[in-house]
């Protein structure tokens, strides 16, 4: 992990559910760290989050671009599967969207483009919180420069 | 008045490929290498977009079928046309005479493919359904083992309809850009699944537009019937994604009788080639009766009769006396022509116009010259002298290199004054020119107003006189004159807009005039620069000529590297189609550059004695070092101009660019006044055109080929301060600095060919030699090209000196293009076969020997190669036999025999100011010193055999100079043949 990292046990996040994130179109596991989340920028929009991609799933396409809702720049993320768009990586986020309450995480995937299948913990059967994922979980998944890449602070 | 109605009657007259010399007659067996079809309907690797026309009315507007017709150019000439191009479209007008049968969607199913992952399935791709991203065939890995196989279906039971003769593929795409899709991709097609026929090397753009790629249709002239058609991805767009195919349209004829006779002819080439590789496998083996017996039965026409001669001569007996006789019969016969038509030109210039003389126009850049052919003069028009707009007409007869000046300023007669980045044509039916836009500097634009007009002069009645109406005012467009239909046609240029900002440029489109109904049409709508995809291809940086005869127009394109041909455009004006040449990809896999006559016979022919030192020494320097490949920006001086020579098929293009190494100061001042919204003229001569591609935000586009695209440039500080540097070490190196690179190409049309006839860089001029031969380069200049003496005329023009921005020229030059002689052919034949003869010498084998006598030969058949461009000089040692000691086999005699003949008959044969001939004749003289190596070791004397086929390396070599047709095939039946082991 990034030591930029804010100390994830003060975080608010840590109390959701851990999920598995499948491509709508060619039902490809692109996420096995997802969460749910609520666009900074307009909280009607409900999205899934994560901090570190598997960069073995998916694929930065396209160039940089940004919206009307703040300044960050972002860039589009496809599925390897179908090369469909499904979600973006904020590239460089904008100050206003630092300053709020964020969760860190820096990948987004579109609620209409993939389904989340919920992770059970292994010795209890409840749903995995973010609080208590093991810590080498999915590490293998997580190509090392898509986490550098992550600006967290 | 264009239309799809005119079809018809379009592009009559079949041409065929022209000899190089009218005046030769073409060999008997050249027949089978004519060209009767249109190329780039039956070529592969066009890219058909046929316009919805928004400026037409309804009822003209094209069918939503594109069609296209096969084949596309056996209509007669109809005398009915003056009528039709009158009266517009008359729809579904076919003629009866020839094969002409519209192109059909075949149906297909899907026979096989490779992988396929989710529900992907390859089904998909036979519906049309952009909005849905799962109607496509997607692979489930991307790798090159990706293939779907399609199979034409039969309408009926009859199993011979099910073949097609594919015309185009349509390519249906995803409602928006898709990583998956397809950058390049190959078609093949056959008969049978194991034996197919590579069809397409092409790719598909990223955007959401379907498009229709011509394939190959002929091999060795024969049409291609298929029934399994294999589409094999490549690459996809982004390369970590799996392929993509959304939909796919095949286009092609399926008339059984259409195909029966194609079948038929298809099935009898295979046969032939089979059959005549056979012959060369056994002849090379020496397998004499076995080729007697198979020449006999099959009674295939193996070679001309004169190659087989002369085999029998050069390899067979080693009769090199013999050998030589039969190459001068051919050079007599004119055999040679078809290899000299395949050689490069080379350019020779010359001073046109003495201006002592006569008086000449004052010096300018951005004028504009059309030609007369029939009176054989040139207008000039217009022009920018470096400080002001210039309104002079003048006239310039091409017999004496007189200018005349018609008109010191037009607007006194009610002409368009002074202007420049105009553009100009000559209706050569009523002798009038046409003269239309300017270019308006931005401070000016918002005071007048930006109506765009057509100017007429008659140069009979002397008088000027206005057309109004027409596109928008713009300026670096292009015009020609369509004498068939006294229609004038004009392309691109850039639209003046009275509050010019960055972000919106459009580009001109394609319009006609019709000059008998004084009424404008729009063939073709305003390209908006704001869209990324239009920027690439709606520049303005080409140039346009028509071929009356055909009914087509060539719009070519310059690339950031004028060096390299651009994009080439060709548009059908009767069916209203543009035909736009991909970009080939198996091109691209060996040099971009196109070849140059010095370095096409440098490499050929393919032979080697063995002697002759690596030759990549000599190819040293040359393009990556004078012309380096990388970054180009915009900023700087552009021009192209095209020239048709409609008997010989030739396109010939001149293209100048601001050099590199002298674009380094007005690039930065150029980026310095990028904040300003206002731009002088006086700079926008200076970088005449260049800033029209200058957009806010993305920084500064780079004009790069399509397929380039993906490529993005930068500016960066760093860049700009390091070229200063290199330019530095550029002056150190070349003898001559020159601020512009002006390159001239030609294109042969039927054989889509390019080739370099003059590179400013690469002349001797640039190497410091003979200055004043060559003109200076420039660009902003323009030129005509007079058919009758093929000669083109060059004036004025911007030099860029750094040192006096203002400087323009005023010289009239002619360019001439060169090719070798069929006497020089004969030389590098005979060169050939003397080298074989001496080699033999220092081997010890001449004495065995008697040379015969030959007496009948001319000697003063060939020029001297080494009195360039002078009256011809026998050469002393042809024809010359060496009378030397017959019996003589002492080591000194054998020595002192080869010299005598190294001497007298192979050196005259040597141009030795060619460094890669005189290379080569030096090396030679190294084998004199195996004599006496073979005095004092007694080696055995090589093999028949090994003797037999060095010489058959020789014939082979020599096979270079005799036509495709007329020999015997290329393919080596041992490669073809599998090796089935265990």
């Amino acid at each position: 992990m990034p030591p930029t990292c804010p100390p994830s046990n003060a975080h608010p996040s840590r109390s959701k559910s851990v999920c598995r994130l499948y491509c709508r179109y060619c039902h490809n596991n692109v996420c096995s760290r997802g969460m749910r989340a609520l666009l900074l920028a307009d909280n009607r929009i409900e999205l899934f989050s994560t901090d570190m991609p598997p960069m073995l799933r998916i694929q930065l396409v396209g160039m940089d671009y940004t919206t009307r809702s703040c300044r960050c720049k972002i860039r589009n993320v496809a599925c390897l599967g179908c090369g469909n768009e499904i979600g973006y990586h904020i590239t460089q986020p904008c100050s206003e969207c630092l300053k709020a309450c964020n969760n860190g995480h820096f990948w987004m995937f579109l609620t209409e483009s993939v389904y989340p299948v919920d992770l059970k913990d292994q010795k209890n059967s409840a749903l995995m919180m973010w609080a208590n994922i093991p810590q080498e979980y999915d590490l293998d998944e997580c190509v090392a420069y898509g986490c550098r890449d992550t600006i967290c602070r | 008045m264009s239309s799809v109605g005119m079809t018809a009657s379009s592009s009559s007259s079949s041409f065929t490929e022209a000899p190089c010399n009218p005046s030769q007659q073409p060999p008997p067996f050249h027949q089978a290498e004519s060209m009767n079809m249109t190329p780039f309907m039956t070529n592969a690797n066009y890219r058909i977009i046929s316009p919805v026309m928004p400026g037409l009315p309804a009822w003209m507007s094209p069918t939503s079928v594109s069609r296209t017709y096969f084949p596309a150019t056996l209509a007669k000439d109809v005398e009915a046309e003056e009528d039709m191009g009158m009266c517009g479209g008359y729809d579904g007008v076919v003629d009866g005479q020839g094969l002409r049968t519209e192109y059909d969607v075949l149906p297909y199913e899907i026979h096989a493919w490779s992988s396929h992952s989710a529900n992907f399935l390859p089904h998909n791709i036979q519906v049309d359904r952009p909005h849905d991203q799962a109607s496509r065939w997607s692979t489930n890995a991307n790798n090159h083992r990706q293939y779907i196989t399609l199979r034409t279906r039969a309408s009926s039971a009859c199993h011979l309809c099910s073949w097609a003769l594919l015309g185009s593929i349509k390519f249906g795409k995803f409602h928006k850009t898709h990583v998956c899709n397809l950058k390049e991709f190959k078609v093949f097609g056959g008969m049978n699944q194991d034996t197919m026929t590579e069809l397409l090397y092409s790719g598909l753009r990223n955007d959401n537009e379907p498009e229709t790629i011509s394939v190959k249709q002929r091999l060795s002239g024969y049409y291609i019937p298929c029934q399994y058609i294999k589409i094999q991805p490549l690459l996809a767009h982004d390369q970590k994604f799996n392929f993509s195919v959304w939909y796919v349209e095949l286009r092609g004829t399926m008339d059984p009788q259409i195909m029966q006779p194609i079948i038929r002819d298809f099935e009898q080439l295979k046969e032939r080639e089979v059959v005549r590789s056979c012959l060369k496998f056994f002849r090379e083996r020496n397998y004499t009766d076995a080729f007697k017996a198979l020449q006999q039965q099959s009674n295939v026409q193996f070679e001309t009769p004169l190659l087989t001669q002369l085999h029998e001569a050069l390899v067979d007996k080693a009769d090199y006396d013999r050998a030589e006789q039969l190459l001068q019969r051919a050079e007599q016969s004119g055999i040679f022509g078809t290899c000299i038509a395949k050689i490069p030109y080379r350019a020779k210039w010359g001073t046109a116009a003495d201006p002592e003389l006569y008086p000449c126009p004052s010096p300018r850049g951005g004028h504009q010259m059309c030609v007369d052919s029939e009176n054989r003069e040139a207008y000039l028009y217009g022009g920018w002298d470096g400080a002001n707009n210039m309104g002079d007409l003048w006239v310039f007869k091409m017999d004496t290199g007189r200018w005349t000046c018609i008109s010191s300023n037009t607007r006194d007669h009610g002409g368009p004054g002074p202007c420049s980045c105009h553009s100009m044509c000559f209706d050569s039916v009523t002798k009038c020119l046409y003269i239309m836009g300017r270019y308006v500097e931005h401070e000016h634009r918002a005071n007048i107003g930006l109506e765009n007009d057509l100017y007429c002069y008659d140069t009979i009645r002397d008088e000027t006189q206005e057309v109004l109406g027409g596109p928008k005012l713009v300026f670096d467009a292009q015009m020609v004159f369509d004498p068939r239909f006294s229609s004038i046609y004009v392309y691109g240029g850039k639209v003046l807009q009275p509050n010019n900002s960055d972000t919106d440029y459009v580009y001109s489109g394609l319009y006609k005039f019709d000059l008998r109904r004084h009424a404008w049409t729009m063939l073709k709508p305003d390209a908006h620069m704001h869209d990324k995809d239009q920027h690439v291809r709606g520049r303005y940086f080409h140039s346009m000529t028509i071929d009356p005869q055909l009914q087509r127009l060539y719009v070519v394109s310059s690339k950031r590297d004028v060096a390299t041909p651009g994009d080439l455009f060709i548009y059908d004006i009767a069916s209203n189609t543009f035909y736009e040449r991909t970009q080939d990809l198996m091109a691209t896999w060996g040099t971009r550059q196109p070849a140059t006559q010095q370095r096409y016979l440098a490499e050929h022919p393919h032979y080697t004695t063995g002697m002759e030192p690596q030759r990549t020494a000599l190819m040293a320097p040359e393009a990556s070092e004078i012309h380096p490949h990388h970054v180009h920006l915009v900023q700087d001086g552009r021009s192209v101009m095209t020239t048709l020579d409609t008997e010989r098929q030739e396109l010939y293009v001149m293209a100048s660019v601001q050099n590199e190494s002298s674009s380094a100061l007005p690039l930065q001042s150029m980026m310095s006044m990028r904040s300003r919204d206002v731009m002088g003229t006086a700079e926008l001569h200076a970088a005449q055109g260049a800033y029209a591609s200058y957009s806010s935000g993305a920084g500064f586009l780079p004009c790069s080929s399509i397929m380039d695209s993906g490529v993005r440039y930068t500016v960066s500080p760093t860049m700009s301060t390091m070229r200063p540097k290199s330019s530095r070490r550029d002056n150190q190196r070349k003898a001559v600095e020159e601020c512009v690179l002006m390159v001239v190409l030609c294109y042969h049309i039927p054989t889509e060919t390019w080739t370099e006839v003059y590179h400013s860089a690469r002349s001797p001029a640039a190497l410091g030699m003979a200055p004043g031969s060559y003109p200076s380069a420039r660009f902003a200049q323009d030129w005509v090209y007079d058919r009758q003496t093929r000669k083109h005329f060059m004036f004025g023009g911007n030099p860029n000196w750094p040192t006096n921005k203002s400087a323009r020229f005023n010289d009239t030059w002619e360019m001439s293009m060169m090719r070798p002689s069929p006497q020089d052919i004969l030389r590098r034949a005979l060169y050939l076969v003397r080298q074989r003869r001496y080699l033999d010498m220092c081997a010890g084998l001449a004495s065995q020997r008697q040379p015969n006598c030959v007496d009948e030969i001319k000697a003063s058949a060939i020029p001297s190669p080494n009195l360039m461009d002078e009256k011809p000089e026998p050469i002393p040692g042809l024809g010359m036999t060496v009378s030397g000691p017959p019996t003589a086999s002492t080591s000194k005699g054998g020595t002192a025999q080869a010299l005598a003949y190294l001497q007298q008959c192979v050196s005259p044969l040597v141009n030795h100011s060619d460094p890669s001939e005189s290379h080569s004749f030096r090396a030679l003289s190294t084998a004199l010193f195996q004599i006496s190596a073979n005095q004092s070791v007694v080696k055995p004397a090589p093999s028949h055999e090994l003797l037999r086929k060095e010489r058959a390396d020789v014939y082979n070599a020599l096979l270079f100079y005799f036509p495709e047709s007329g020999r015997q095939p290329d393919s080596q039946l041992d490669e073809l043949v599998p090796m089935v082991l265990d």
